[in-house]
């Protein structure tokens, strides 16, 4: 805790200047590398699939902000074919769901979907951005139970994780997360500090958001 | 959306800093004043050495004295994963939750850095809608990342000693010290400790008060809806009153609850500013939220 951490912390304003402050999104393109290697080195397959969730503020501003959101990707929709969907958790918490096989295409639309609620100055709502890899020892195996592991960007430490959870359980699989982490590091700029690893656990089989 | 920051609420905060250094300064004027300096060494060095236990042990004393259970996952998901959420949105390691089985809704935080524990009753979850619970949460949350918990301790601790002097001495005040000859000494401690509250207790309010509005605006910042934090209030507040057997559990720890709880003679009235106070410094954080939608 650096010396104006501490003054903030005695003079009780810690929390406010920690949950108000600005987002990072400038490590978020390290992933534009980093699938390739997911898939060089380790067999993990992008699933298409990568998601922006942010909480809600209670504000007419906001939701202007959000329809914003909405049709610029839209807009870019058009141009790259990555669809768009808006869903609401159980923790009431806001996803953008974006789906398209090119990879490239999905970080850029997260992205841009990110950038304009900065713009309007609500980076510090943004929770995370997660994308989706699918599990090379279940994708060959035709069954239901695809498992997935993630990499989770996380806005307010501007620094990804890897988030394994077992299909159906709320146990993360450490060793698949230990494996991405070392592959990864250097490539991903990584969070140090597990305590930061937090799970975004899916309600049942699926992804998180859904 | 510009976040207005509250700068008033820092003046203050120094202010009720000065007033707090002014209980330790009569605590340890009184001691030098009426002690040989090698015996107030010491009790300097007793109290230095108490504060730091109780800052230190501040969460086993809150399970002991709440009869909190610590829980994991199993026990209540929906808590413990909105507790996640919550901590990750405010940029902090997940802190320790635990549930204390009591029907008064309530919730209260205690320790010191990651051994800080977020404690909530059974009546809080009944009581509580889902936005209402996370507002108390997150107010609970902002509590642990400023460290109220620390510095309550700390800054009351001479309103404390004075509390626990001048109840003790009340307590003697009988026939029994009359006749054993000892009445005139516990006749004086009783004044000096009733004068060194009077002097360190303005500050140790003030401050209280300040650390609540802090962690309501804090709450605000993390959950992003004060219309549900006031309503928690109102909610908590608006609720009648339990039997008074139910209250004294969590009574002790005043300073650290959501809501006063309870009278007891070790507890501090007013540590918590009114409740309609509250809200209404929440509704003008929800109107500078829509005031920015007009400017724009």
């Amino acid at each position: 805790m650096g010396l104006l951490d501490g003054i903030r912390s005695v003079l009780g304003l810690k929390a406010e200047a920690d949950a108000t402050s600005e987002a990072d999104p400038e490590d978020l393109f390290g992933m534009s590398t980093a699938y390739v290697t997911m898939e060089a080195d380790l067999g993990y397959e992008p699933a298409g699939e990568a998601a922006l969730c942010f909480s809600d503020v209670d504000s007419t501003d906001f939701q202007d902000a959000i329809e914003e959101v909405r049709q610029i990707l839209a807009a870019g929709g058009v141009e790259t074919g990555t669809a768009a969907e808006f869903v609401e958790d159980a923790h009431g918490y806001t996803w953008v769901v974006l789906e398209d096989d090119d990879v490239e295409d999905l970080i850029t639309s997260v992205h841009f979907a990110a950038d304009t609620l900065v713009e309007n100055g609500y980076g510090s709502r943004l929770l995370a951005a997660v994308f989706a890899f699918r599990d090379p020892e279940d994708s060959t195996a035709w069954d239901e139970s695809d498992r997935y592991v993630y990499w989770v960007y996380s806005f307010r430490r501007g620094a990804y994780y890897p988030f394994a959870p077992e299909p159906g359980e709320h146990e993360r699989d450490a060793t698949a997360e230990f494996k991405l982490q070392s592959v990864l590091d250097g490539e991903l700029d990584l969070e140090d500090d597990e305590a930061y690893w937090y799970p975004l656990w899916p309600e049942d089989e699926g992804h998180p958001w859904e | 959306m510009e976040w207005k920051r509250d700068r008033r609420l820092a003046r203050r905060m120094v202010l009720a800093f000065v007033l707090s250094i002014g209980g330790y300064g009569a605590l340890f004027g009184l001691i030098v004043l009426l002690s040989p300096w090698t015996v107030a060494v010491a009790v300097f060095a007793v109290v230095v050495v108490v504060l730091a236990i109780l800052v230190r042990e501040a969460d086993r004393l809150t399970y002991y004295m709440t009869k909190a259970v610590a829980i994991d996952r199993d026990d209540y998901p929906a808590l413990f994963d909105t507790v996640d959420r919550l901590a990750q949105q405010a940029d902090m390691p997940r802190p320790p939750v635990a549930v204390i089985p009591s029907d008064e809704p309530n919730a209260l935080s205690a320790g010191t850095g990651d051994r800080t524990v977020v404690c909530v009753t059974l009546g809080l979850l009944k009581t509580l809608d889902d936005d209402e619970l996370d507002a108390v949460l997150a107010h609970e949350l902002a509590h642990c990342k400023n460290g109220d918990s620390t510095v309550l301790t700390v800054a009351g601790f001479p309103t404390t000693v004075a509390l626990l002097t001048l109840s003790g001495s009340l307590e003697r005040m009988n026939g029994f010290a009359l006749f054993l000859g000892y009445i005139g000494l516990v006749i004086v401690l009783a004044i000096v400790s009733l004068a060194l509250l009077v002097v360190s207790l303005p500050g140790t309010l003030v401050l209280a008060r300040y650390r609540e509005y802090a962690a309501d605006r804090g709450a605000v910042a993390i959950t992003g809806k004060p219309v549900a934090l006031a309503e928690a209030l109102a909610t908590l507040h608006g609720r009648d009153r339990r039997p008074e057997s139910d209250l004294r559990s969590i009574a002790g720890l005043n300073a650290f609850c959501i809501v006063p709880s309870g009278t007891g003679l070790l507890t501090l009235p007013w540590t918590h500013p009114p409740v309609a106070k509250r809200i209404k410094r929440l509704r003008k954080v929800q109107e500078t939220f829509e005031a920015g939608s007009k400017r724009d």
